[in-house]
C-alpha cells in the first residue's frame, strides 16, 4: 500500500498558503524516511509553483479549483493519489522523523484522527477556548489538521461524504447539532466531529494513543494565566540551521501547528531548503 | 425652494477656509497627553502643545497609539517624545534581521559584523540629526546579544551603549569575538533595525 501526506492550498490575496506548503513539504523530506516522505499538493493554480525554488519536494501536483479552503479540504479522499494518506494542514513543521507514528496507522487504522493536541510545552490542550462549539454540543473533539485515511475503506467513505454534505449545508447542520453554541464557519474540524458523531465512530476513528503528537500553537490554549492573541507575542520562534526549533525556551520534538500564517520567512525557507538539498 | 439652496451654496463659499492646526492637550505634572485635537475644538488650556500634522493624523486614524507619545517638560521645551509601552516578546527580545532578508531600507539603526576584524559597528540613521521633533531620553541603555543563530537561550556576548553615545558619535565600532554562526537581539527602542555581515 503506498503511502503519502497530501496538502491542499488555494490562492489568497493575503495569506501564502504556498510558501506553508512549500516549507512543510521541505520539513516532510528533510526529516521522514524513504516510503514516508511523499507529499502531494492540491493547488487550485499550477503556475504558482514557479515562484518555488524545489518544486520537486512535491511527488503529485493536481491542479483542483472545484472549491477552496475547508471546502476544498473535505475532499481529500477523492483528491488524494496515495493508497493511505495524511492530510496536513499546511501551517505546521515537521521536527525528526514520525515514520513509525504511521506505520502504526497503516496496520491498524482505516480513519485516524487525534482527539488531543499539545502546548509547546507538551502539556495536553484542555481549554475550549476556540472549541466552545464542541463542548457546548457535545462534540468530539477531533483535529483534522492531521487526519489518516485509506482511500477504499468502506469508513472513510462514509465519513468523508457525510462531512462534505455537513460542510455544504451547514445552516441546516447547524440548526440540529450546534444549537447550543453556533459556530461562525462549519469547517473541517466542526464537520468531521460531527460526522464521526452521526455515524458513532468516534471510538473508531480517534481513540486514545499516545500519538500523533502536535503542539498547537493558538494564543489562548497555552495554558498561560493571559489571553494571547499570537504566540509569538509572549514567545519566540527559533529555528536554528539545522531546522532544530525551539519555541521559548522548550526544543520541540513534535510536529509543531504554528498557525501564524506570516511566520515563515525567506530565511526560514532558505534553512529548509539548503538541507534538502544536502540531503538529495 | 432650489435656489434657496443655491443662495447657501454660494453663501457657503464665501467663507474663508480655516487652516487646521493640531493641538496635544497634556497633564502638565507627567507630560502625559491626554487628547489631541483640531485648533477649533481645542479645550481652552495652558497644558496644549502645537503638534505637527502628520503626527495628529497618524494618531486620529488609529495609526499611532496616543500612548506612544509624552511631553517631555523637564528640559524646558515642549516637544514631543516618543515612548513605547514594551508587551510583546519581540519588543523585548527583538532579533536583528539580516541584510539579506529584509525588504525595509529605511533603518533607525544599522549593526555590521566585521567577522575578520572581530568589531561589531553599530550606527544611528541619519535621520534623527534631521528630526526636531523626536528626542529621545539619552541615557536609555541599548543592550546587543550576541547568541547562537536564531537562537537568545544560548548567549556569547553583550554589548552596551547609550543613545547619547550613539548620538553623539553616529558609530561606534566595539570589539567581539564572533562564534561562526550568530544572531544579534536587542530589545526594540528603535523600530528598524538592520544588520550587514561582513568578511573578506
Amino acid at each position: 500500500m503506498n503511502f503519502g501526506y497530501l496538502l491542499v492550498v488555494s490562492s489568497h490575496d493575503n495569506i501564502d498558503y504556498l510558501k506553508m506548503a512549500y516549507a512543510l513539504a521541505l520539513s516532510i523530506k528533510n526529516t521522514q524516511k524513504p516510503g514516508f516522505d511523499k507529499v502531494a499538493l492540491v493547488i487550485d493554480d499550477k503556475q504558482q509553483l514557479e515562484r518555488i525554488k524545489s518544486p520537486w519536494v512535491f511527488d503529485h501536483v493536481i491542479e483542483w479549483n472545484q472549491e477552496a479552503f475547508w471546502n476544498g479540504r473535505s475532499w481529500m479522499d477523492k483528491l488524494t493519489p496515495w493508497e493511505a494518506t495524511i492530510c496536513l494542514d499546511v501551517d505546521m513543521l515537521f521536527l525528526r522523523d514520525y515514520s513509525h507514528w504511521v506505520e502504526y496507522f497503516l496496520e491498524n487504522c482505516d480513519v485516524y484522527l487525534p482527539g488531543k493536541v499539545f502546548t509547546y510545552r507538551e502539556e495536553i490542550v484542555t481549554s475550549d477556548y476556540y472549541r466552545r462549539c464542541f463542548t457546548k454540543n457535545d462534540l468530539p473533539n477531533l483535529y483534522s489538521m492531521y487526519t489518516f485515511f485509506k482511500k477504499d475503506s468502506a469508513l472513510a467513505k462514509d465519513f468523508f461524504a457525510l462531512g462534505r454534505h455537513i460542510i455544504k449545508n451547514p445552516k441546516e447542520y447547524s440548526n440540529l447539532y450546534f444549537a447550543q453554541h453556533k459556530p461562525k464557519i462549519v469547517g473541517t474540524d466542526e464537520a468531521f466531529a460531527l460526522s464521526a458523531k452521526i455515524l458513532d465512530i468516534y471510538d473508531d476513528i480517534s481513540y486514545d494513543l499516545d500519538f500523533p503528537k502536535i503542539a498547537h500553537m493558538k494564543g489562548s490554549v497555552q495554558n498561560w494565566p493571559w489571553p494571547a492573541d499570537k504566540f509569538t507575542h509572549h514567545v519566540g520562534f527559533y529555528l536554528n540551521r539545522q531546522a532544530g526549533l525551539k519555541i521559548g525556551n522548550y526544543q520541540q520534538h513534535h510536529i509543531v501547528h504554528y498557525v501564524e500564517k506570516d511566520l515563515i520567512t525567506d530565511e526560514i525557507i532558505n534553512i529548509l531548503e539548503e538541507i534538502a538539498w544536502k540531503l538529495r | 425652494m432650489e435656489a434657496a439652496l443655491k443662495d447657501f451654496e454660494e453663501w457657503l463659499k464665501t467663507i474663508p477656509l480655516q487652516e487646521i492646526v493640531y493641538y496635544a492637550v497634556f497633564d502638565s505634572s507627567t507630560g502625559q497627553i491626554t487628547g489631541i485635537y483640531p485648533n477649533h475644538s481645542c479645550p481652552e488650556t495652558d497644558h496644549k502643545i502645537h503638534i505637527d500634522d502628520d503626527v495628529a493624523l497618524s494618531v486620529l486614524e488609529g495609526k499611532t497609539n496616543l500612548n506612544s507619545y509624552a511631553v517631555d517638560i523637564s528640559s524646558g521645551g515642549l516637544e514631543i517624545i516618543e515612548t513605547k509601552s514594551l508587551t510583546k516578546i519581540d519588543d523585548v527580545l527583538h532579533r536583528i534581521i539580516d541584510q539579506r532578508w529584509s525588504e525595509n531600507n529605511d533603518n533607525d539603526i544599522s549593526l555590521s559584523a566585521d567577522v575578520t576584524n572581530k568589531k561589531l559597528i553599530i550606527t544611528l540613521s541619519e535621520k534623527f540629526y534631521q528630526s526636531k521633533k523626536i528626542r529621545w531620553n539619552g541615557s536609555t541603555e541599548m543592550l546587543f546579544l550576541i547568541t547562537d543563530y536564531n537562537d537568545p537561550n544560548a548567549l556569547y556576548d553583550t554589548i552596551s551603549v547609550t543613545v547619547d553615545q550613539l548620538f553623539k558619535s553616529k558609530s561606534l565600532d566595539f570589539p567581539v569575538d564572533f562564534p561562526k554562526e550568530f544572531s544579534v537581539y536587542t530589545k526594540r527602542i528603535f523600530k528598524n533595525y538592520i544588520i550587514k555581515h561582513e568578511s573578506s
